[in-house]
């Protein structure tokens, strides 16, 4: 169905390959996990099959990708949308039109159907994907789940012979991701879709798919088979295939391999982890802002110990993003916030800055200088801080593993370089609160853990850090309690393994494999915490 | 489309601040009735800064006019500073506001979707610049609103023009980057999918090449009008077919053409045309020239009821 033969990618002004040499081939009915780290060529590679590469972006293309009997070389994307459908990340900003229905039709409309065939595809497509509670709805009033499956339905509605997947479940949360995936692998069993889908989240997919592709660094093909035997050999594997590494288990997880992991994983023994000072740094008492439109967070109240992470968990919509914009004052809220006992709330964002650093689910926007250094430093001059000591930015660089691209433009890194210049943009100022939203989107496993473990050196040096995420993995790995947000309100705290044990939407791989609350994380099984900091 | 397209063709036609008065009343009443948006403070603000700020600048840069208001003894920058100056600066802002509040009415009535659905398949690469650029003014603001947030979370209260430089750039790319988006979500979408066969662009050659000889034979020989004028109209309407029947895009759910409509688009077609001929024939009716001493602008009734009725929309029910 797809035939890839040696293909060679560069985007314009860029100075190496985005994909190099890659040759794969992949039959009618297949679903292909395309994996590999950021910047590895991941979306290139999607590109390259729905024709946005090279029509779409211009740049070097060599080699020949046919898809169905097309060649992409002699058909745009426009026209490969025939027989091939595309879901990105980030729906809503793709989305053209304002209301469910009329975002199903759209496609058709461009294919030049009548208006009678448009309307039995787009009643067939609500039925089939079991929309209709969603019917002539707003687009913009959706949850997030509920808007990747409208972008998912408005490709399968032209019935496409392929669909292509860009980290379609990346903003969603732990249910919401799952009730996605399962609801692609019953549709592409049941209508013998060829799919190629890129994805972070390997464990939860694995079971589903035929074949891995995994891209390197280069962005040249690296391992390329049956899951079984492509997935031992990636340097960053899904938790168990982590678990079985850590406890010196064969990676390739057999029956055997499998039972004895799980054996290992119940005798191991339970450990309370515990923050490294025992005063009160942060303390929130009844956090509260409503939006115009309704939504509401609810007088949240909790405490952030010195050295101590806690991660704010909660489905997508249940106001972790408007509980962190309040700490840091970007919404006019509610309540006291006091920092080492010296109340917070009635300051600016300006002055809450001098003590609390904030990085965005989205870190984009935060980058404004034009070089990596230069968003360092900025930052120092905004806060009127002298470089040296513990504001030396060359230091900053060299903690963040960003001196390789120190002098190059922000916007033109890949997703984890962004994240970590934003992180050394803020921690520059040396804040005692850090507050990170959702700072494992779009991030590969090996830079999340690197992140992980940077957390911790920040913790180990008495800041105190309040995460927001659905990444359950993440929160485990770093934060020694949790709190869960419900509609707004605060609807369970405690030390995260347990929370996260306690609810099953919310559940680790290894909780959810050994059934019970320790170790809750591959990090659980370790002392280490260095390790190559080199990313990207 | 009808309405903006004419009241956009006459705030450019027309210097009259009377009548430009009339066209931004107008857009304002649509806006109100149409879309339940009441004329608000921020709005008068911006029309006034947009009446201001060319007013100042011809008024301080500008030394023609005989009603001197203020002369300083000092060499370049001493005067004269004229009232004709400022009427002049003062009516070209009122131009421009009236235009904008136009245009902010017609965004505001018609989605960048609408626009793309109605611009023909022929089209379809200016229907996603249209979209996109429909899209700019909001994300720009999401953007700008973004790029602020981040520099008060690294302490700094942007304020001032010295600010500027580090909200432009990133503001800039953010709304590219937004706009790329957009390009790929219509492109694997399939909009665009064979716009315009070989064939078409063949006709649509033939077309373009009847329009230059059209232009060439006017520039040439004057007098024999007719000639030009047959060439031109021979081009246009290839020009016209080869967009309106090229592609093969059609409609979900169909929109009904209502007499409201109808009536709405012709007259608002028939107020533009009148100004066309006006400006034509009468070219001082519809203009308002302050130099070389103020006067008042002219005012006739007929005109004024013509540009009135652009405020149709705001009173005809059940037009889209």
């Amino acid at each position: 169905m797809i035939e890839i033969d040696r293909l060679t990618y560069t985007y314009p002004r860029a100075d190496r390959p985005a994909l190099s040499g890659i040759t794969l081939r992949v039959r009618q009915g297949e679903t292909v996990l395309v994996t590999g780290r950021s910047g590895s060529g991941k979306s290139t590679l999607l590109g390259a099959i729905n024709g946005l590469v090279p029509h779409f972006y211009g740049g070097r293309f060599s080699g020949r990708v046919v898809v169905g009997d097309r060649d992409t070389r002699a058909n745009r994307a426009h026209d490969l949308a025939r027989i091939v459908g595309t879901a990105f990340q980030e729906p809503a900003t793709r989305f053209i039109t304002r209301q469910v229905t009329d975002e199903l039709a759209f496609g058709l409309e461009a294919a030049g159907l009548s208006g009678a065939e448009i309307g039995r595809r787009v009643r067939a497509t609500i039925e089939r994907l079991q929309l209709g509670p969603l019917i002539d709805r707003p687009l913009d009033q959706l949850s997030g789940g509920e808007q990747q499956r409208v972008a998912v339905a408005a490709a399968l509605a032209r019935e496409p012979r392929v669909l292509v997947l860009d980290e379609p479940t990346s903003q969603l949360d732990t249910q919401s991701a799952q009730g996605v995936l399962d609801w692609l692998r019953d549709l592409c069993h049941q209508d013998g879709l060829t799919t190629l889908i890129s994805e972070h989240r390997l464990g939860r997919l694995l079971p589903d798919v035929d074949r891995v592709a995994a891209l390197g660094r280069r962005g040249e093909l690296e391992a390329w088979g049956a899951p079984q035997d492509v997935i031992p050999s990636l340097a960053y594997g899904p938790p168990l295939v982590e678990a079985a590494r850590r406890l010196g288990l064969p990676s390739a997880l057999s029956v055997d391999t499998l039972a004895h992991l799980r054996k290992r994983l119940l005798a191991w023994p339970p450990h309370a982890r515990q923050p490294s000072g025992a005063e009160t740094r942060l303390a929130c008492r009844g956090i509260g802002f409503a939006f115009p439109a309704g939504f509401e967070l609810r007088e949240i109240g909790f405490d952030v110990r010195w050295g101590e992470a806690v991660a704010v968990l909660g489905g997508n919509g249940s106001g972790k993003t408007t509980l962190l914009r309040c700490l840091m004052g970007l919404l006019t809220h509610r309540g006291q916030i006091s920092i080492d006992g010296t109340a917070f709330h009635d300051r600016s964002v300006v002055g809450r800055a001098q003590a609390m650093a904030y990085v965005p689910q989205w870190p984009s926007a935060f980058l404004f200088a034009d070089t990596v250094r230069d968003e360092v430093l900025t930052t120092l001059q905004y806060h009127g801080l002298e470089p040296g000591g513990m504001h030396d930015p060359e230091a900053m660089l060299q903690a963040f593993s960003l001196m390789p691209v120190a002098d190059r433009y922000p916007r033109d890194l890949s997703a984890g370089e962004r994240q970590r210049t934003a992180l050394a943009a803020v921690m520059i100022a040396a804040p005692k609160v850090v507050l990170l939203d959702e700072p494992t989107l779009g991030m590969d496993s090996k830079s999340q853990a690197q992140l992980a473990r940077r957390i911790r050196t920040w913790k180990q040096a008495g800041l105190s850090v309040v995460v927001a995420t659905h990444d359950v993995e993440f929160a485990a790995a770093v934060a020694e309690r949790a709190i869960v947000l419900q509609d707004g309100r605060l609807a369970a705290e405690g030390a995260t393994a347990e929370i996260l044990f306690e609810q099953p939407g919310l559940r680790t791989a290894l909780q959810r494999f050994a059934g019970r609350s320790w170790p809750a994380c591959v990090q659980d099984l370790t002392t280490d915490a260095g390790g190559d900091d080199a990313d990207d | 489309m009808a309405w903006a397209g004419s009241a956009g063709g006459i705030a450019l036609l027309v210097r009259n601040p009377w009548y430009l008065l009339l066209i931004a009343a107008a857009a304002v009443m649509i806006r109100w009735r149409a879309a339940g948006q009441r004329p608000s403070v921020g709005m008068l603000r911006l029309f006034a800064g947009m009446m201001v700020f060319p007013t100042l600048l011809n008024f301080l840069f500008s030394r023609a006019g005989e009603t001197v208001l203020l002369e300083f003894p000092v060499r370049f920058i001493g005067g004269p500073y004229t009232l004709e100056a400022m009427l002049f600066g003062a009516t070209a802002g009122l131009q421009l506001a009236s235009l904008l509040l136009v245009m902010l009415t017609f965004s505001l009535l018609l989605s960048p979707t609408d626009l793309l659905r109605r611009i023909p398949a022929g089209l379809a690469p200016a229907g996603i610049t249209a979209s996109i650029a429909m899209n700019f003014a909001p994300q720009a603001r999401r953007s700008f609103d973004a790029v602020r947030e981040a520099q008060q979370v690294r302490g700094h209260a942007p304020r001032g023009f010295r600010d500027l430089r580090g909200i432009v750039t990133p503001l800039v790319i953010l709304s590219l980057e937004s706009a790329l988006t957009v390009g790929e979500g219509l492109a694997t979408r399939g909009w665009g999918a064979a716009a315009v066969s070989d064939r078409g662009r063949r006709m649509a050659w033939v077309g373009v090449g009847l329009f230059a000889l059209g232009a060439i034979a006017w520039s040439l020989a004057p007098s024999r009008g007719w000639i030009a004028a047959a060439l031109v109209g021979l081009g246009a309407g290839l020009l016209l077919v080869v967009l309106t029947r090229s592609g093969s895009r059609s409609r979900y759910r169909p929109e009904v053409w209502k007499r409201s409509d109808s009536l709405i688009v012709g007259v608002t077609l028939g107020v533009l045309g009148l100004a066309v001929v006006l400006v034509a024939l009468t070219p001082t009716l519809l203009a308002y020239e302050p130099y070389p001493q103020a006067v008042w602008p002219t005012f006739s009734w007929p005109v004024a009821l013509a540009v009135g009725l652009l405020a149709l929309p705001a009173v005809v029910p059940g037009h889209d």
